[in-house]
């Protein structure tokens, strides 16, 4: 039995939509939307920690495309008189619901508020220190070297999956074929071997896999297929199903980027967002739809966290930037066909509802009993269930609805 | 076996109701009659629905809502998780087994596997027998 889809005929509460958009961060995800968004129309503020935008130098470009695109925006970023950079910011609070956000922050030690129909998080994340001792870098530091003429060990070895945090399945061995090219270029007797998880060659990254396997990079694909030598050190061997068991011996081992994801974790809470233990910010379907979090109207662009592909990180930031837009463009956001309220004679301010929201929909209002936010409520009915003083029920989806479903349904079916 | 059984089950509209529609169009046939009860979010279902089924006479109540970790209200399955473990507690102390109320997590696009949960709980209320408050009816 599937219940009747009752909704109220017309909406409890109506926001109208400011047409501002305030994006936080100062990486290339957030130049990217402001861009795209002043693009179609729309004023930006954007909120930089720094001085600057950031420079590029962490992305790696393993064609020369995404790099001119990435660079031509950025210049361009300066001159549109749509957006306004605030610099040496901090953000304090973020209240208000979709459509109509308040923005309170400190800009050069003097107080500002802003108002925007959406706000962005698009801070990239800072790196991790990791130090594993000489004979391993980073494939920033791998650039360094190599922009450095510095010399090279004779067997350089890549090794996927073993720096980000941040599962990234897309990316695979790409970020570093770009500097395993350039090795070779330099000095073709290197040897170079890259243990990769799985190879994504998507578009014109074909091109760039096939010159380094002429150029006689070797690639060793699959799971955990490589293991440290018991008998004799520094030497490492190679499961691999057709050459077999492969002996050799890394002089220098080149890791992923590792990012330290918590330093957003304090912005992503005060935006109200839920952040798991390594710092990660929970988003609905990224696939589905791109940026969007759990609260209507805040979205996060994951920018360095997700991958170090220019590329990718230009798709998404075009992504988020047509969501909001699609936000924006709408006049006023509707709200409340199926939302929990509160029966105040029952309500004891016991905080429950306030505590197991998803949402921060719930609080403890003026008289002391909890209030529902009704731009806020999402119609998961958690807090609804939860009550012990069974003061919360849902529109459309009452307990004497849902008893009265559960009696037909158990006597119903017998018949 | 000759008699049917009834089996109800909570779906949330996100993972639980998307499955048993993957499985309807796949025409898994169950062995007895399921009725489905779909809800926004699992979260919503309380230890009330799921007792009162069983007074009613229900034979056995599952709750099938999204992945672990991939709700789509954040938490909603764990929150019924909790649910339907009080329901069993109370289903074992009043002499009823508990095994008659279960939770399972599906994606969207597991009909296979919710047609297997169904075939779990017809296998449990065969091992339990009927629901002897609805026979009393």
């Amino acid at each position: 039995m599937s219940p009747v889809p009752l909704r109220s005929p017309e909406s409890l509460v109506k926001t109208e939509v400011v047409k501002r958009a305030v994006v936080l961060g100062d990486g290339l995800g957030a130049s990217i939307i402001s861009l795209e968004l002043a693009d179609q129309g729309f004023d930006v503020d954007r909120l930089m920690p720094g001085n600057e935008p950031m420079d590029l130098a962490l992305y790696a470009f393993p064609s020369e495309l995404s790099r001119n695109v990435a660079l031509v925006k950025m210049k361009s970023l300066s001159s549109t008189p749509r957006i306004r950079l605030h610099r040496d910011c901090t953000v304090s609070s973020v209240a208000g619901s979709a459509g109509d956000f308040e923005v309170s922050f400190t800009e050069a030690k003097s107080k500002g508020i802003i108002k925007g129909g959406a706000v962005v998080l698009a801070q990239d994340p800072g790196l991790a220190a990791v130090d594993l001792g000489p004979t391993v870098v980073s494939n920033s530091e791998m650039r360094r070297m190599i922009e450095g003429d510095e010399t090279i060990p004779r067997v350089v070895v890549f090794i996927e999956g073993s720096g980000m945090t941040t599962a990234c399945p897309a990316q695979g061995s790409t970020a570093f074929i770009e500097n395993a090219l350039e090795i070779k270029r330099k000095r073709t007797d290197i040897q170079i071997y890259v243990l990769t998880k799985d190879i994504h060659a998507p578009g014109a990254f074909e091109r760039t896999y096939q010159a380094a396997q002429a150029s006689g990079i070797v690639f060793f694909r699959g799971d955990f297929s490589y293991r440290s030598s018991q008998d004799e050190p520094n030497c490492m061997i190679i499961r691999d199903p057709v050459a077999g068991e492969v002996k050799i011996r890394p002089e220098l081992i080149v890791r992923d980027e590792a990012f330290d994801l918590g330093s957003n974790s304090n912005l992503a809470r005060k935006l109200g967002l839920s952040v798991d233990r390594e710092g990660r910010i929970l988003s609905i379907n990224t696939r589905l739809h791109p940026g969007e979090t759990i609260r209507e109207g805040v979205f996060v662009c994951h920018g360095l966290g997700a991958s170090i592909l220019a590329s990718d990180n230009i798709s998404e930031a075009c992504a988020i930037a047509s969501s909001i837009s699609e936000l924006l463009s709408k006049d006023f956001l509707e709200h409340g066909a199926e939302v929990a309220f509160v029966d105040k004679e029952k309500c004891s301010a016991c905080l429950a509802c306030v505590r197991i929201c998803p949402y921060d929909a719930p609080f403890i209002g003026e008289k002391g009993k909890a209030e529902i936010r009704i731009a806020s409520c999402q119609g998961c009915g958690i807090c609804v269930s939860l009550c012990p003083s069974k003061a919360i029920d849902q529109s459309n989806w009452t307990d004497a609805k849902m008893s009265a479903e559960s009696e037909i349904a158990s006597k119903g079916a017998s018949g | 076996m000759s008699q049917t059984k009834r089996i109800i089950a909570y779906c949330c509209e996100h993972g639980g109701m998307g499955a048993a529609e993957r499985a309807a169009k796949e025409q898994s046939q169950f062995a007895s009659d399921v009725v489905i009860i779909s809800v926004e979010c699992l979260g919503r279902v309380d230890l009330l629905h799921l007792l009162q089924a069983f007074r009613e006479g229900a034979d056995a109540v599952f709750v099938a809502g999204c992945l672990e970790k991939n709700c789509h209200h954040l938490y909603g399955n764990v929150e019924a998780r909790k649910k339907v473990d009080q329901a069993k507690r109370v289903l074992d102390s009043l002499g009823l087994g508990g095994d008659r109320a279960e939770m399972f997590n599906l994606a969207s696009n597991q009909g296979l596997e919710f047609k297997q949960s169904v075939d779990i709980m017809i296998g449990r209320v065969e091992r339990l027998g009927p629901n002897p408050l609805g026979a009393k009816k």
